[in-house]
């Protein structure tokens, strides 16, 4: 018997890089990219041109200036998690690629977190552009003294916190659907639109302060920290980082256990 | 020493079962042709082997590794190409060959020089083209470079020429010639000739059930010819083998130089058969009218031909 010479970190690392370089060589980031660029660039140039004085008398502060941008950023996570993870486990089992993969000697386990950790680190990156873009703005239409520092970084970290959430969610989700299409579709169905049902039919008759299950409620906590100020967010920062952290945690738990059970 | 083993490998899809206690150890170096019609189990069995399905019942060893328990560690020394499988269509040939290397541990410059070594003996498409834009037969060609990367002990191919123009088969199929010396290989195919040419055994599998696990060579013992082809040099028709008459059931033209006599399968027979032609005229090849394996083959599986040869016993 010939024991492995390559360790499962090594491999996690061949998984990672190739899971990379698959993003950057299709469309999905790039895409990803234009869109940050497009809107938050596209707004930020666009109150440029009418100049500070404008921008001064639409957001009386900088505080509501970024915390009116952010308020794109849980529709942005959303997408860039379905991009990114919509298919993270279809991918070998809608194609003929789990024939090849998946019979190379390597856990599935490293390979799943290998392009798990892939898809965080390019969502982290399209999110983190998008939040250079809203300093920028806030810098340059207020002062550099104006920007709400500790706000601005506990939201950019519970932002990185629900791409991990929604990533989990979606490479969850991913394992329905043969078809890589499809269940990117799925994903971006199930977060935009499905769940988005659920919060309303429950919040009317619990109340919105109870939709704890919800990513989407937590995400509300990425702009409301800016704009009310992070011990008067709504939900509480550190309620809506126990449930990024919860769907982080619970569905990788789920998309490992039906990684592993899936067949070709 | 190489070896792969199931012990009682069954797989069931709700009431259907794929596969029913496959039972089988090979050990050393050798190849086996894995054989039967579509939906026998073939590939399901492969699958259960390498790790792509799982059991509903039994165990499968590769190298004495239970490829249950520690997946990693029983795939180590295992190259396979199951069901024509496709590498990521974004990544060059060149890419993909690097990345299974990387995962099987093999050095960057050695990986280099055996995937140079393997793009000449397999007659590679060029490297920095994407797999995506790669023809079945090419994509096919890397596949099988990509399973040989790590010099395994143990290769397991499913259909490896499926796919391949008549030139690709044969340099494969020499190339499985050369590696058996010193491998285990383990392929299903339903190219009977193939299998004879490269595989030393052959296991026969129908309704998920294996029905002969027998080396070629005694298969061959058993198996009674009933029929030659005759090749003379220059045209003959069937009424100027008048001369065998008494030894032969019928003779067909099956083209102006070449014959094929239903003898009956008596040794003595086909010896005087062939010395009487002669003398009607230049001979250019006498054969068996079909391969050992077909004759198991349709036996034990059937197929509707008929009429050639039987296994004796059995």
């Amino acid at each position: 018997m010939t024991q492995p010479t390559v360790s499962d970190a090594e491999q996690f690392k061949v998984a990672l890089g190739t899971q990379l370089r698959s993003y950057l060589s299709t469309y999905r980031f790039w895409a990803m990219l234009g869109l940050v660029l497009a809107v938050g660039g596209g707004i930020t140039i666009f109150l440029a041109i009418h100049g500070p004085a404008y921008v001064q008398h639409r957001f009386a502060t900088s505080t509501d200036y970024i915390g009116a941008i952010l308020g794109f950023v849980a529709f942005l996570t959303i997408i860039v998690g379905a991009f990114f993870g919509g298919d993270a486990i279809s991918t070998d089992f809608g194609t003929k690629t789990g024939y090849y993969v998946l019979a190379q000697p390597v856990k599935r386990s490293i390979i799943l977190s290998g392009r798990y950790a892939a898809a965080l680190l390019v969502s982290a990156g399209i999110i983190t552009v998008f939040y250079v873009i809203t300093l920028i703005g806030g810098i340059g239409f207020f002062s550099f003294g104006a920007v709400p520092w500790e706000a601005l970084a506990l939201s950019y970290l519970l932002a990185i916190l629900l791409v991990a959430g929604v990533l989990s969610f979606a490479f969850c989700l991913s394992s329905i659907s043969r078809s890589p299409a499809i269940g990117l579709v799925i994903t971006i169905v199930v977060l935009l639109i499905a769940l988005d049902i659920v919060d309303g039919i429950v919040g009317t008759f619990v109340g919105t302060a109870d939709l704890w299950f919800s990513i989407l409620y937590a995400a509300d906590t990425i702009s409301t920290m800016v704009t009310l100020g992070i011990s008067a967010a709504v939900p509480a920062v550190w309620e809506s980082a126990a449930i990024c952290a919860v769907y982080a945690v619970g569905f990788s738990i789920g998309a490992y256990y039906l990684y592993q059970r899936e067949e070709t | 020493m190489p070896s792969l083993e199931a012990q009682g490998l069954t797989k069931r899809y709700g009431a259907f079962i794929a596969l029913d206690q496959a039972t089988f150890k090979f050990e050393g170096a050798g190849a086996v042709g894995y054989l039967g019609p579509n939906g026998a189990g073939k590939t399901t069995t492969l699958k259960l082997l390498t790790g792509l399905a799982w059991p509903s019942a039994g165990r499968a060893f590769l190298n004495g590794v239970d490829i249950g328990r520690d997946p990693k560690t029983a795939l180590w020394d295992v190259g396979t190409v199951i069901e024509s499988p496709e590498p990521y269509p974004w990544q060059t040939g060149q890419q993909t060959l690097e990345m299974v290397a990387a995962f099987r541990g093999v050095p960057r410059a050695q990986a280099r020089a055996k995937i140079h070594e393997l793009a000449a003996e397999l007659d590679l498409p060029p490297l920095d083209r994407k797999t995506g834009a790669l023809s079945k037969g090419q994509r096919q060609r890397i596949v099988i470079a990509s399973s040989l990367l790590s010099d395994p002990s143990v290769i397991i191919l499913d259909e490896p020429t499926s796919g391949l123009d008549p030139a690709e088969r044969i340099a494969v199929r020499n190339m499985l010639v050369r590696l058996k010396r010193e491998r285990l290989i383990l392929m299903s195919s339903h190219l009977l000739s193939e299998v004879t040419e490269v595989c030393d055994r052959a296991v026969f599998i129908n309704h998920g059930k294996i029905l002969l696990n027998e080396t070629v060579e005694n298969i061959a013992k058993r198996a009674v010819d009933t029929q030659v082809d005759i090749e003379f040099a220059v045209p003959i028709h069937p009424d100027q083998l008048g001369s065998i008459a008494d030894l032969v059931r019928s003779v067909v033209a099956l083209s102006p130089t070449k014959l094929r006599i239903d003898y009956g399968g008596h040794s003595d027979a086909r010896s005087e058969i062939l010395k009487r032609c002669v003398a009607v005229g230049p001979v250019l090849s006498y054969t068996s009218a079909t391969l050992v394996l077909e004759d198991a083959y349709l036996q034990l599986i059937g197929g509707g031909v008929s009429g050639t040869n039987h296994l004796a016993g059995d």
